[in-house]
């Protein structure tokens, strides 16, 4: 059942929810919470620190992290329904060339540390690839840090690697077989459910290397709580649920998108699934929960790179070519000749505009800095401008960030 | 009359996973994308 979210309201940069005959205002600055049962904002603003109310800032990556982002290929061998990125439609592969000067070009900046994301289409399809950076990193004496993003179709040498290389490992996967089978099929339509569950066997001998992405579309929306339940016997930890954004695959079959109200409430039921199982869920509403900021994302740090097959330089692991229809994220390109990165100051002084103070429908909303207006990828698919809301994302963040904080008033 | 404010750390239930809740590195790598 959903929460009543009509008296929830936006004070002095937070939000306030009323729960329980009380109000309760949350705090992300000083990481508190105030309970009253009359809401006096004058007596409030007198009484409460100036550290309460905070001041919300730009987001920034922390400088000491490099963060590299390698997209390996653009192949898949599945074709699930809604791929965002068209997977596997038009291959291309990622050289040595350009990875190896994307980590040049990170260490050369003082960095201590260096964070290396593997993503894809299916990265491992270019594995010769993410086993010759973790031997250059390791040749330069880089400390680096290694993710990779899989849908777990990978045979199990592929998956003892990543786990000898202490790989964190993001696995794919919507659900049991019965729904794994319907919507992550392998490029000639075969259930390969058997095939992902040895390979999250194998990464779950490190369960805190292990999280699984899930996301809902129509087929999956009534298993939320069970996919919870799946997940935790394989020694998942962590499940990072999402509903479908209407792009790439999905634009063919728009009808997939659960609707937001089922969405979140989903999203309640498998809390109360993972509180019973030890397990922890989480939502892009909440992954910025203790980290109130006036922009959504850090792409347009200098520290951090993302680089793609095609020789672009990308600020989101979402828009991979500078073919993809959203290029305003492509802000510049390796030219082989001179060996350089090229950046589009233009592209990236317009990106780090984004601001949600500038958008006038988070204007009251109660969630705005921890919000932040959402991913402008996701806004732009909806509303064909990075400045509007997508409306969508936004009542499922009003309901399941209304819940969290009335949780967290009962501790 | 005085108000009473009830004032408590804000605690993320065990149930949620959110960034810098802990010092799980897994955590921190929190995208939208991923």
């Amino acid at each position: 059942m959903l929460p009543d979210i009509s008296k929830d309201f936006l004070f002095n940069n937070l939000p306030v929810i009323f729960h329980d005959g009380e109000y309760i205002i949350y705090s992300p600055f000083e990481k508190k919470l105030v309970k009253v049962k009359n809401f006096n904002k004058k007596f409030l603003q007198e009484h409460l620190s100036v550290k309460f109310f905070g001041t919300p800032k730009k987001r920034e990556l922390k400088l000491k992290y490099g963060h590299l982002s390698i997209i390996t290929t653009t192949d898949c061998n599945l074709r699930c329904e809604y791929c965002f990125a068209n997977g596997g439609e038009k291959p291309i592969y990622i050289d040595e060339e350009i990875s190896f000067k994307a980590i040049d070009e990170l260490t050369r900046k003082d960095i201590d540390d260096l964070e290396v994301t593997f993503f894809g289409g299916e990265p491992t399809m270019n594995m010769g690839i993410v086993k010759k950076v973790v031997e250059y990193c390791k040749n330069k004496n880089v400390k680096a840090h290694f993710d990779i993003t899989t849908n777990g179709v990978i045979n199990t040498e592929k998956a003892n690697f990543l786990l000898d290389n202490k790989f964190n490992v993001t696995i794919s996967v919507d659900g049991p077989p019965v729904i794994q089978s319907k919507i992550r099929k392998s490029v000639s339509g075969n259930d390969v459910t058997k095939v992902i569950e040895n390979t999250m066997s194998i990464l779950a001998k490190a369960p805190e290397r292990l999280k699984a992405r899930v996301t809902i579309t129509n087929t999956n929306i009534s298993y939320m709580p069970e996919i919870v339940k799946y997940a935790a016997r394989f020694g998942i930890k962590y499940i990072h649920f999402a509903a479908v954004n209407i792009t790439g695959r999905a634009k063919s079959a728009t009808d997939m998108q659960p609707s937001a109200h089922s969405y979140a409430s989903g999203f309640i039921e498998s809390m109360s699934m993972a509180k019973k199982l030890g397990v922890s869920v989480t939502d892009e509403g909440l992954i910025y929960l203790l980290q109130p900021a006036t922009s959504f994302c850090s792409s347009t740090a200098k520290t951090k790179l993302i680089v793609t097959p095609d020789d672009s330089i990308s600020t989101c692991l979402e828009i991979q070519s500078c073919d993809a229809e959203n290029n305003l994220f492509i802000i510049g390109k390796y030219n082989r000749l001179t060996k350089e990165f090229e950046y589009n100051d233009d592209k990236i002084n317009n990106l780090k505009c984004l601001d949600v103070d500038k958008i006038k429908e988070c204007e009251i909303c109660p969630w705005k800095y921890i919000c932040s207006s959402g991913c402008p990828i996701r806004n732009i698919v909806k509303t064909n401008d990075i400045y509007k809301p997508n409306d969508y994302y936004c009542t499922i963040k009003k309901y399941i960030l209304h819940e969290v904080v009335s949780r967290m008033s009962i501790r | 009359m005085m108000e009473a404010i009830i004032i408590i750390n804000a605690e993320i239930p065990s149930e949620i996973a959110a960034m810098e809740k802990n010092d799980d590195p897994i955590l921190d790598k929190l995208t939208c994308a991923d």
